[in-house]
This record gives structure tokens, sequence and C-alpha cells, in this order.
């Protein structure tokens, strides 16, 4: 018996902070400041940001919802921003301060009205955008943006 | 007991039909309430998916999303074609359906636009537009018509329809030498889709050819169908359109872009966010629906027991009776919350029968008049734990009189004063 407690307080104390230390299985407290630092351009991001990349994290913000499920009651798509409602004195934000959050599981749109927490798992894409510059040649412009694939949405307080 | 009961019961008949009547009627009204709602939301927020900026002239954002995506309202002003090439041809554009209004057949909105608009628009989580008979417009004058304008008007293919100008319900001045020709009609989507009569942009251009000083031609100027078809027509300007763009990211930069597009003043609006706009300018009106039948439930349970307390002065004789034989202030009780409860009850089931009946009866009208598509679903659970309360209610109101009517037989059954 007394093996047994031996045993699990050794697992307590060993192997559970290591679970929780490794990264994994930690959800990061993520700022938009920090993810100002993607440079959307040319995809350069530093170490903080690179790291990143398939993990977990949390970030607070205001929801602009895309796309319903079956209807606009529940939403299924949002695109999270730093700021809520349109500033008509400056430009809207850059690709950089924009996440596209796309939800396993919808949620009521009376829950989006207000600040949130969304964590999720986060992956950072390029893509190509088609199109011809002035002299009708083509052109390829290649642009680095944010994707969250949400796991949980949650009231900011 | 349950004999005695129903006897009892049928001695009192009218005042128990109407006490039913009353609570039936209640419940009609709570559940309906709710389910015109769900319907209002669902239909106006399945009408449009996969679109995520839709262009308009300058105008506010709930008009543009009620003339474009609902045929509610008109447009305040078309936009040019050049304006809408512009923006076709952006790189971060994927496709656009470009759409144009203003014209109606039989009650039933027209709507120019082109081969995009089967191939991208989507409705409800990402359906597709189907055809259930025919297919797409591929000559300048056919039509491809909604479900419901097809079993509205007995619509076959192949039929010849005219199109009047404006969009009144009658109309004095038709297009009535170029008709049009039904050569497809959609499956039935729930949506505005369903009452519009689809024809091409060029179809638009054609019918008005001849109309620019405002008037149709005069007799003997008109040019004929045939005429027309040699022409190379070009669409001028159209009412809106709508754009998918290659990354949801871009959303901001180009809605900025077109609001502030310095050749022509536009209006471009993300439907999700009009809508919720919607939602939260009726949200009080809901809100207010939904006191109203609360109280009217209210009202409907105090009527039964003022009922059932002004039922208990008449049966006191029956009351002592019972007692005399040697019913317990228990079995007394019992009869009166047993009474009160199904009266409830059988108020609950008259009133979903009455509520169902009704949404029966009047969703082709709804559908037919304001485009609302109720759906017909069993009660919810929610509508359920409802019903569960009000029963609940109705017993805490049945122990009122039960207790009343047991002091009562208690002293009756003392004194005797016949």
């Amino acid at each position: 018996m007394v093996k047994i407690i031996k045993s699990f307080v050794l697992f307590t104390f060993l192997v559970l902070p290591s679970l929780v230390s490794s990264s994994n299985f930690e959800t990061k407290l993520v700022t938009w400041s920090d993810l100002r630092k993607l440079n959307y351009k040319t995809g350069e991001m530093p170490e903080s940001i690179r790291k990143l990349m398939g993990k977990p994290i949390k970030i607070p913000g205001f929801a602009v919802p895309l796309e319903g499920d079956d209807g606009f009651e529940y939403v299924k798509e949002f695109l999270l921003v730093p700021t809520f409602g349109a500033c008509i004195h400056v430009p809207p934000p850059p690709p950089n301060q924009v996440i596209h959050v796309i939800l396993d599981k919808s949620v009521h749109f009376e829950k989006l009205m207000y600040a949130v927490w969304v964590s999720g798992i986060v992956e950072i894409g390029e893509y190509f955008i088609e199109g011809s510059n002035d002299f009708g040649q083509q052109t390829y412009d290649t642009e680095t943006t944010y994707l969250i694939r949400g796991q949980k949405v949650e009231e900011y307080d | 007991m349950i004999n005695l009961f129903v006897r009892s019961l049928w001695n009192r008949r009218s005042t128990a039909v109407l006490t039913i009547f009353s609570i039936s009627i209640s419940v009609t009204l709570l559940l309906g309430v709710e389910n015109i709602r769900q319907g209002v939301r669902g239909s106006f927020s399945s009408a449009v998916s996969g679109t995520d900026i839709i262009v308009g002239a300058r105008g506010g954002s709930l008009q543009l999303l009620l003339y474009s995506i609902f045929r509610i309202g008109n447009a305040p002003n078309n936009l040019s074609w050049e304006s809408y090439i512009e923006f076709n041809n952006d790189k971060r554009v994927k496709w656009t359906i470009p759409i144009s209004l203003g014209d109606s057949h039989r009650g039933f909105r027209v709507l120019g636009t082109n081969q995009n608009y089967f191939k991208y628009f989507r409705y409800g989580s990402k359906k597709k537009l189907g055809f259930s008979k025919g297919k797409s417009f591929s000559k300048l004058f056919d039509a491809v018509i909604g479900s419901e304008v097809a079993r509205n008007l007995n619509y076959q293919l192949n039929e010849d329809i005219i199109i009047a100008h404006g969009t009144g319900n009658k109309s004095f001045l038709k297009h009535d030498d170029r008709p049009f020709k039904v050569v497809g009609i959609l499956r039935p989507t729930g949506t505005p889709v369903d009452q519009t009569v689809h024809v091409s942009l060029e179809g638009i251009t054609a019918m008005h050819i001849d109309w620019e000083s405002g008037a149709p031609p005069m007799e003997g100027e008109s040019l004929s169908s045939e005429d027309i078809l040699k022409r190379d027509l070009k669409s001028e300007e159209i009412t809106s359109f709508l754009i998918g763009l290659k990354s949801k990211i871009h959303v901001f930069s180009l809605q900025r872009e077109i609001n502030t597009y310095k050749e022509e003043p536009l209006s471009a609006i993300m439907p999700g966010v009009a809508l919720q706009e919607l939602w939260n300018i009726l949200r009080t009106a809901e809100t207010g629906l939904r006191v109203i039948s609360w109280f009217v439930l209210f009202t409907g349970l105090l009527g039964m027991l003022t009922a059932l307390l002004s039922g208990l002065n008449e049966r006191r004789r029956e009351m002592a009776i019972l007692r005399s034989v040697g019913a317990g202030p228990s079995t007394i009780s019992f009869l009166l919350i047993f009474e009160a409860v199904f009266l409830t009850f059988t108020g609950i089931l008259f009133g979903l029968c009455f509520l169902y009946i009704t949404l029966f009866v009047s969703r082709p009208l709804l559908e037919t008049y304001f485009g609302l598509f109720l759906p017909i679903n069993p009660p919810s659970f929610k509508d359920l734990f409802l019903l569960g309360g009000i029963i609940l209610a109705a017993m805490f109101m049945g122990v009122i009189p039960a207790f009343k009517a047991y002091r009562q037989s208690l002293v009756d059954g003392m004194t005797i004063r016949l």
C-alpha cells in the first residue's frame, strides 16, 4: 500500500509537471502585438511566432461573422480583430491583425456580440494571389495570414 | 373515482370547455410567437451563404441587404458596369455575381444576372442551386424561374412569360412586345430564390430598348425581338453584385476600398454583420411579443383559477356528499388539483393542435406574400419543458381551491343549512 502511494506521489511530481510544461499541452496566451511581428508580405517571422505554428493559443478579440451553420443564428466562421466596429479614420487592420477562425462547433451569435476569448490551434498559411501588373504581365503575390482552428469561444471578462 | 370526476366535470361542461379554450389559445400564442421568431430568423439567415461582400449604390447596409438578397424594398440607384468590372478583376476576388433588379412578372421579382449565379450562389449551409427541370438560360429571351413561381402560376417549360415594368403586383406598362421563354425551373430552396424569375443581364437590357424616355415605345416604333437579337447588347448598369474572396482576410481592405471608391459612391457590406444588425433591431419587437404571450398565458391560468373557485360555491353539496360517504380530505384535494391539471393538459393538447393547423394553413400564404418560410417542427425540448412548467403552475394553482374546498366541506358537513 505504501508503495503505491509513493509511486503516485512520484508520478505527480515528476511526470505531471513535465506534461504541463511541454508546449504541446499548454495553451499559450498571445497578444495582438505579438502577431504584428509576422511580415505578411514576405512571410518572414521571428522565432517567437514560428514557434506558435500548430500549437494551441488563446487570444482575445472581437468577432466579425462570416459564415453561419445553416444560417447566421449559429456562427461557424468569423474573423477575429482587435477592435470593435469599423473605424473609418484609418485603413482597416492589416492581414497580420486579422485571424480567420473556423470553429469545429458553431456558437450562438449572441455570444459573439461582445469581446471573446478564442482558443484553438493556430496555423500560419501562405498563399498565392494571381494577378497582372500594369503591363499585362502575370504576377504572383504571396501573402501570409493567420488561421485558428477554433476549439473554444468564451466570454471575455 | 375517475368516473366521479368525469361526471362532475360533465355537469359543468360549459365552464370547463371555455377554460380549456382560453388555455389552448394562450398556448398557441406562446408557442406560435416562438415559432414565427425562429422562422423569420431562419428564413432571413439561410438566404445567403458563402458571400463575403455585397456591393450596391451608396446607401444603408440593411437596405442593401434587403433589396439585393431578400427582394424587399428598392435600390436607391444602380451602379455602373465599369465599377463592376473594376472590382470583378481585382486580384483578391474569386468570383462575382451581378444582380439587376427593378422589373417583375405577376408580382414575382425579375433578376438579371449571368451564369456565375448558378455556379457560385450558395444558400443555407453552402448549398448550391439546382435545376428540377430544364437548364440555365443561354439565349437572350430565356428565363429560369424559381420553384414557387412555377408552382404558384403553374408554369411549365417553354411557357412564354411577359415581364412587367416596375415591381407592383399589377402593372399597366408591360414589356409585352418581348416575351421571355421559360427554359429552366429551379429546385425549391426555401429562400427568396424560389420567388424570382431569372433572366440574363442582356435580357434586361433588351427589354428596355426604346424605353429611353421612361415610357414604352410608341406603337409601330418598337423594335421586334428579331431585330434586337441581331444587336450587340451590353449591360450599362447593374443594381448590385455579390463578391466571393480568395482569402477571407481581405474582407476589410476590399470593403474599405469599395466604400471609398472615388469614381462612384458605392456601399459594401458583409452579409453576416448586416444580419446581426437586423437581429438587434428585431430583438426589441421579439421581446415585446414574448412578454405579451406570457401575460396571455397568465390570464388564461388565472381564468381557470377563477372558474374553479367560483365553482366551489356551487359544488358545496357535492363536496358535502362526498365527505359524508367517506371521502377524505386528500381525496377532495386530489379531485380539485386533478381537475386543474386535466383542464390545463387538455388545453395544451388543443393548443398544440390549433398551432399546427394554423401553421399548415398559413404557411403557403406566408411563403407567397411575405417570402417567409416557417419550419414546421415537432415541439422542441425547450417547448416541452415550457409546457411541463405550465402544468406544474396549474397544479400549484389547483392547491388553492383544494384547500378551500377542504375547509368548506368540513364546515358544511358540521352545520346543516339546507
